[in-house]
């Protein structure tokens, strides 16, 4: 295939919007799918992702394209995740692409991760292709939506299409669209091997599958390739892509995307964001790759059973292959024996990640509350960044939270909610802007602590849905924070341990407290649950000896079910650490989040 | 119906140690139909020398009826449960039984003439009765010498009126340390008056238990006859559980056409066996044999909810109360 008919490209929009859908025709137009196999987001293959309807991670794709003009381009088509925590998954697939088209729903309008995405696009200086999608629905507004995008992003709508991802409305004119406006890829066909990595997954055949976007350059099978990070040194077995099947290639050649196997048995030896080069004729430099990404929120993560802590690192050393946005660290803890402090861009991304770990490597696993990294002073100038409450140490000179901007998307009838919430949320606002007649842009500098907890969640249900939001960090604020223990009969449990703001703490004490004494099942003896504050009791529930259990009758008919009642219950005493004499349960974990206000 | 399903499973059977007619029998089938039920099962199969066959009845039908008492007496039946539940009328309404302690006295009187071995069914925690109320009851059960008591705690059953009515919080269920001390009185009074506790539920004289349900607690193979029965049985060594169909249609229907009204077939696993054979063991005051006693049995041992004897495992009293717990522990 020719440089010069290659298209690379990714669908952006705000989750939702309609771009595996959209992604769906694509394949269904160009044949690279029979219709009937067509099933609703085929891209998104993970269970996970059809459960939730929801896009998790990149799906790249190739397509042929026989065009109008009589041109077969090929097409390389990255679908990708609209939720915010997975913005890392955009900006890495837009360093693949010369172009993006811009999904926008055209009953809902311009909403946060619209505005974010679109920004990510232009940093990348890509093409940008907008589509007004979902026309089939009666509510649908098309020319406000294209005013809207063009009053707030100043992208210009003159030729935006209007589509129906769903019925195949104005699709044809996507791909027209494509492989007319974007640029074919630059990059030297004759230079040294130059590819960038921007995914990777662990096959129990092939072992480490990367997939590359070649800049400059070719590669083939046999070929001996450098890692540029870190100067491994492999032989390529196999070159490919996904149409979305497997597909052998001979090469992948320059400007193309797909995938290469080289036996990399060693998880740690990809990197992605490093530069693939030819180990005979190194490139000088290595492309630009990815910023570093900081994981913003942590939790502890633990086997159940204390003996799968290898297992459980193995597993967490594989995902992260196919996730370089977490982090993970050992971490022992009196409560729960040993884990891993692991870091995530959200709380969903934290939840995915969990889950993940349970169904891909099937394990049983117990989390700790999330919480924020909390930079700490120590003697006038020893700066300590802490992400597990109960390393804090006793003395230090400041103590300081991280913020973040939140940019808002609110109709205006939602407005005084909003700004309500925020406030509650110790946010300082920082702009507030009327969109033609209905729409509200406001932006808040918040705490990241107020938003991890339930934010995102009553921001929707005080917007009936309508309101979105995007967030970035900008920095360390000092904060008149305090650490809240949990005792249970009279030991402080490491892993119920928060930071909270002091104005607020009795109150969460109290609450944890009730919490905990709902979920921590009645044991043999009688459990004393106290919350502490640098040593004194503010609170305290207890929960009382178990003296009752019992099934009356159980004859010739009940057996069967009696078992399986039985072990039933039994299943669910699995998922309890046992502290000291007190089993405790997941949720108790997750009691200490669950705290309103 | 019955006499036929009764033909047809003749394989699953070689001899007859228990039969059991469940509740309400009496009622439902008329004398010459039971006579030609028990007819069936003579023509049909061996019987064990000392086989054990009990009537389930309850006050109301069986109190002025001494014809079908000889008449079951002489057909072999030779054990009588009632099922009382309480001698406290208020209590008796607020369980919705139709009898009244009038009707449960006569029937007990007729009984006890004909049956040396019989058994009362007494039921506590039920909302309204308190603790002298059911004093009253356990010991005015105690005065007709009967061979065996069933006392069970009253349980709400999802799906059924008193349960929607706890739920709507019309009716207050039984508070927790009062039922306990309702069965601390009953384990107590009845071990005085020479009563074995021989399952959480049940309590009888030297010899009395009930051969029947220590079959089920067993795991022994046993066949059910009639809609929504339930069998356990062998089939080519394969153990298996299953039931009757419930809907009476569809039961009759298989019946004619010459097959069994089988539903829900299960074939149960051995390590489904085995955790059977533990909670149900559990269940007794037998116990059960562990090869291993897991190591969950010291925190147990050391609380006072279960003993140890070489190898065998059984719940105390205070163990039969929270015995899912136990179970929990152990399986
Ligand atoms: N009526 C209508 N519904 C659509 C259209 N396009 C997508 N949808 C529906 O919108 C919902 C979201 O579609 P997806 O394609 O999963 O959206 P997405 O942008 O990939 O979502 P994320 O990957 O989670 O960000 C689904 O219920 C689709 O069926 C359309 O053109 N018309
Ligand atoms: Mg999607």
């Amino acid at each position: 295939m020719a440089q010069k008919n290659i298209r690379n490209f990714s669908i952006i929009a705000h989750i939702d919007h309609g771009k595996s859908t959209l992604a769906d025709r694509f394949l269904e137009l160009t044949g690279a799918l029979a219709k009937k196999d067509i099933t609703k987001q085929v891209l998104d293959s993970m269970d996970l992702e059809k459960e939730r309807g929801i896009t998790i991670k990149a799906h790249a794709v190739r397509l042929a394209y026989e065009s109008s003009d009589g041109v077969t381009y090929v097409l390389n088509l990255i679908d990708t995740p609209g939720h915010v925590d997975f913005s890392y998954e955009v900006s890495r697939s837009l360093a693949s692409c010369e172009g993006a088209v811009l999904v926008v729903d055209a009953t809902q309008g311009v909403e946060a991760q619209t505005l974010a995405n679109t920004y990510l696009a232009l940093e990348h200086n890509l093409e940008i292709i907008p589509v007004i999608n979902k026309i089939d629905l009666p509510q649908a507004e098309p020319q406000r939506i294209i005013q809207q995008i063009e009053d707030i992003i100043g992208l210009d709508c003159s030729e935006a299409i209007e589509a129906s991802a769903k019925s195949g409305i104005g699709v044809n004119k996507i791909l027209e669209a494509i492989v007319h406006k974007i640029p074919p890829p630059k990059g030297d066909a004759t230079a040294p091997l130059r590819a960038l990595i921007f995914d990777s997954w662990f096959d129990n055949y092939k072992g480490v599958i990367v997939m590359v976007r070649v800049f400059d350059g070719s590669i083939r099978p046999g070929m001996v390739i450098t890692m540029m990070s870190t100067d491994k040194t492999f032989e390529i077995t196999d070159v490919g892509v996904f149409t979305p099947r497997l597909q052998l290639m001979n090469e992948l050649k320059c400007g193309e995307v797909g995938f290469i196997s080289a036996a990399i048995r060693n998880v740690e030896d990809t990197k992605i964001g490093d530069t693939i080069t030819n180990a005979l004729n190194p490139a000088k430099e290595p492309l630009l790759g990815y910023k570093e990404i900081k994981p913003m929120v942590f939790c502890g993560i633990y086997p159940t059973e204390t003996n799968d802590y290898e297992a459980l690192r193995d597993a967490l050393f594989k995902l992260r292959l196919n996730d370089a946005s977490f982090s993970f660290d050992p971490e022992p803890s009196t409560a729960l024996g040993f884990g891993f402090r692991c870091g995530f861009l959200g709380l969903l991304h934290m939840d995915i990640i969990k889950e993940r770990l349970e169904r891909e490597f099937n394990l049983s696993l117990i989390n700790t509350a999330p919480t924020v990294v909390y930079r700490i002073t120590i003697k006038g100038d020893t700066v300590v960044y802490v992400d597990n409450p109960t390393l804090l140490p006793e003395h230090y000179d400041k103590l300081e939270e991280p913020y973040i901007l939140a940019t808002i998307f609110v109709p205006e009838r939602f407005v005084g909610n909003v700004l309500d919430l925020c406030r509650e949320k110790r946010g300082v606002q920082k702009e507030f802007t009327f969109y033609g007649k209905d729409r509200v842009k406001v932006v808040y500098e918040l705490p990241m602590n107020e938003i991890l907890w339930d934010f995102y969640d009553k921001l929707k249900s005080i917007s009936k849905g309508y309101a979105s939001m995007d967030y970035e960090f900008i920095g360390f604020k000092e904060s008149d924070l305090v650490k809240l223990d949990i005792l249970i009969n009279g030991t402080a449990l490491d892993a119920l341990s928060t930071i909270i703001h002091k104005e607020k703490s009795y109150y969460k004490g109290r609450q944890i407290v009730e919490n905990l004494r709902a979920v921590v099942p009645r044991q043999m003896y009688e459990v004393a649950i106290q919350a502490a504050i640098g040593g004194k009791i503010i609170a305290r529930e207890s929960v009382k000896a178990l003296r009752k259990d019992v099934i009356a009758k159980c004859y010739g008919g009940d057996i069967t079910r009696k078992r399986k009642l039985l072990e039933k219950q039994k299943e669910g005493k699995k998922r309890m650490k046992q502290f000291g004499k007190v089993e405790i349960p997941q949720e108790a974990f997750l009691a200490v989040m669950r705290v309103g206000k | 119906m019955l006499i036929r399903e009764i033909v047809l499973r003749c394989a699953e059977i070689s001899q007859i140690r228990t039969i059991y007619f469940g509740g309400g029998t009496p009622t439902v089938l008329s004398n010459e139909s039971f006579s030609a039920v028990m007819r069936t099962f003579y023509d049909n199969f061996e019987f064990h020398p000392d086989a054990e066959i009990t009537v389930e009845a309850n006050p109301v039908t069986i109190q002025g009826d001494y014809d079908t008492l000889l008449l079951l007496k002489q057909l072999g039946v030779n054990r009588i449960s009632l099922g009382v539940q309480s001698f406290c009328d208020e209590v008796l309404k607020s369980l919705g039984r139709l009898h009244s302690k009038a009707d449960a006295r006569e029937a007990i009187r007729r009984v006890s003439e004909i049956y040396p071995n019989f058994s009362l069914d007494l039921m506590y925690a039920i909302p309204g009765q308190s603790m002298g109320m059911w004093q009253e009851t356990v010991n005015e059960a105690l005065s007709y010498n009967p061979a065996h008591i069933s006392a069970y705690e009253l349980t709400p059953e999802e799906h059924t009126p008193l349960w929607d009515d706890i739920k709507a919080g019309k009716i207050q269920i039984t508070d927790e340390d009062i039922t306990i001390e309702m069965y601390e009185f009953l384990t107590s009074t009845l071990k005085i008056a020479g009563f074995d506790h021989y399952e959480i539920s049940n309590y009888a004289l030297r010899d009395r238990q009930c051969q029947h349900n220590l079959n089920y607690w067993r795991r022994g193979l046993y066949t059910g006859v009639g809609a929504a029965a339930h069998s356990h049985v062998a089939v080519d060594g394969v153990i298996k559980r299953y039931s009757n169909a419930a809907n009476i249609t569809a039961y009759t229907e298989a019946i004619n056409n010459g097959t069994l009204p089988i539903v829900d077939e299960l074939i149960v696993t051995e390590s489904e066996a085995e955790r059977e054979r533990i909670f149900l063991g559990l269940r007794t005051s037998y116990g059960v044999h562990f090869e291993n006693i897991p190591k969950a049995a010291v925190e147990l041992l050391t609380a006072g909810l279960i003993e140890i004897n070489g190898n065998i495992i059984t719940l105390t009293e205070k163990g039969f109360l929270v015995s899912n717990f136990c179970i929990g522990k152990l399986i």
